[in-house]
């Protein structure tokens, strides 16, 4: 007992220490698995309303710069409009054509909170369950594709980013059936790679990559961005692309969630289909 | 006695909002600068082993708890917090040190353990971060320009203690 207490005395610090760097490691191999722990992330209540101030103090600083990219948007916007008024017109398209499009409802949100220095990022939404939010969810902002809803809470939700070594995302090129994935490999912001393009060379640099389509989260052809340069790894059969992603992840604001209408109905229906 | 340590305290707090709320969003090149780490390395050197785990652990928490980084900010602040007294004592060439800053301990034996500290956390740091992940090149950069980021910066603060 003795000999105990004077371990103690002499070594309870290290024991300290490795218990608190244990207790860290058990975080950080937990962490990953956001479900759990919402409590532990910035979509519980007090950092959400920290980060809910400090987005309204700081979306103050470059409202012109904003207001421009609205602009040039709305100008933008109205003449796709006009185009497509002219196509319409010109087809007699009916409704019917048009309902995918309809599939999706979207939630306008803003982002409280963002991060692209790290290699698993995520960013904070101002919206929740009680807005109508659900986990696997996908988000764009104007430019195009950004995330997907990881996990929300009553009236917050974190989303893992693009610019996220775990993200993959189901993507083609457009105007064609080539389908890959898009990953992100940590470091440049504006660039992520399209994986597992097949061996016949059907794209070129400079071709648009889009939403496959084949995940719920996001309609087909929502855009990512271009291919820059495509390349082989020595030992694999499929291609890789490199691919400058649209949206600007250091100032990304205003984005909207998408939500399938009838998702539920096709989840019973593909359940249904398995059995 | 009770001033210094809620001096401190307050310092450290001041310096963990300015964290979360002004730095962790500025980044240049992906480089992120820890400024926390400026009350860090000045607290008292008389502080017990203990104290420093504690005050690290917490801080470490804290910082994971509103950045979503789990665990990797427990795990590097508490090993320096741990590691700082050693190595306050390998660096300075006087025996006496009360608060490790510049004018204490000296420009040369300051800003050697300055620079440990940094190095030894933002190694931590990033190498924890690169858990699911690895290239040897990214980690090594992020580590080094890291490093210097926040040394500079602890070094332009260093000019107005």
């Amino acid at each position: 007992m003795h000999s105990l207490i004077q371990f103690f005395l002499r070594f309870g610090h290290v024991v300290l220490f490795l218990l608190m760097e244990a207790f860290a490691f058990v975080l950080l191999v937990q962490g990953n698995d956001f479900q759990h722990s919402v409590v532990f992330t910035s979509a519980n209540r007090v950092s959400g309303q920290l980060y809910t101030w400090r987005h309204q103090t700081s979306s103050y600083f470059n409202l012109r710069e904003k207001n421009q990219v609205l602009w040039q948007q709305n100008s933008d916007l109205q003449k796709r409009v006009a185009a497509l008024e002219a196509t319409l017109q010109a087809y007699q398209i009916q409704e019917q054509a048009l309902k995918p499009a309809l599939d999706f409802e979207y939630i306008h949100a803003r982002v409280i909170k963002n991060s692209v220095s790290m290699m698993s990022n995520y960013f904070t939404l101002d919206v929740g369950k009680e807005d109508g939010v659900e986990k696997g969810m996908g988000v764009v902002s104007p430019d195009g594709v950004v995330g997907i809803v990881k996990a929300c809470s009553p009236h917050y939700s974190v989303v893992l980013s693009v610019l996220n070594v775990q993200a993959r995302i189901s993507c083609k090129v457009q105007h064609s059936d080539v389908v890959g994935s898009l990953t992100w490999e940590g470091g440049d912001t504006h660039k992520a790679l399209m994986m597992e393009l097949p061996n016949y060379q059907m794209w070129a640099a400079g071709d648009t990559i889009v939403t496959s389509g084949f995940s719920s989260a996001f309609p087909e052809g929502l855009p990512i961005g271009t291919i820059v340069r495509t390349f082989k790894k020595p030992a694999e059969g499929f291609y890789r692309a490199e691919v400058a992603l649209f949206p600007r992840f250091e100032t990304l604001d205003n984005v909207r969630l998408l939500r399938k209408v009838h998702q539920e109905e096709q989840q019973l229906l593909e359940k249904e289909a398995m059995q | 006695m009770k001033n210094t340590l809620l001096k401190h305290l307050l310092l450290l707090a001041f310096l963990l909002f300015v964290q979360v709320m002004v730095l962790q969003p500025v980044h240049f090149w992906s480089l992120t600068p820890f400024i926390y780490l400026f009350s860090v390395i000045a607290w008292p050197a008389n502080w017990s082993v203990y104290r420093n785990l504690l005050i690290g652990f917490i801080s470490g928490l804290i910082l994971d708890f509103c950045l979503d980084t789990p665990g990797m900010h427990t795990m590097s602040l508490t090993l320096v917090a741990y590691l700082r007294l050693p190595l306050l004592r390998w660096c300075s060439v006087k025996e006496d040190i009360v608060e490790p800053s510049e004018k204490s301990m000296g420009f040369l034996s300051f800003w050697k353990y300055a620079f440990l500290m940094v190095l030894i956390h933002h190694s931590c740091f990033f190498l924890v971060e690169s858990f699911s992940f690895f290239s040897l090149l990214t980690l090594l950069f992020r580590i080094l320009g890291s490093t210097l980021a926040s040394l500079l910066l602890l070094f332009f603060l260093e000019r107005f203690r």
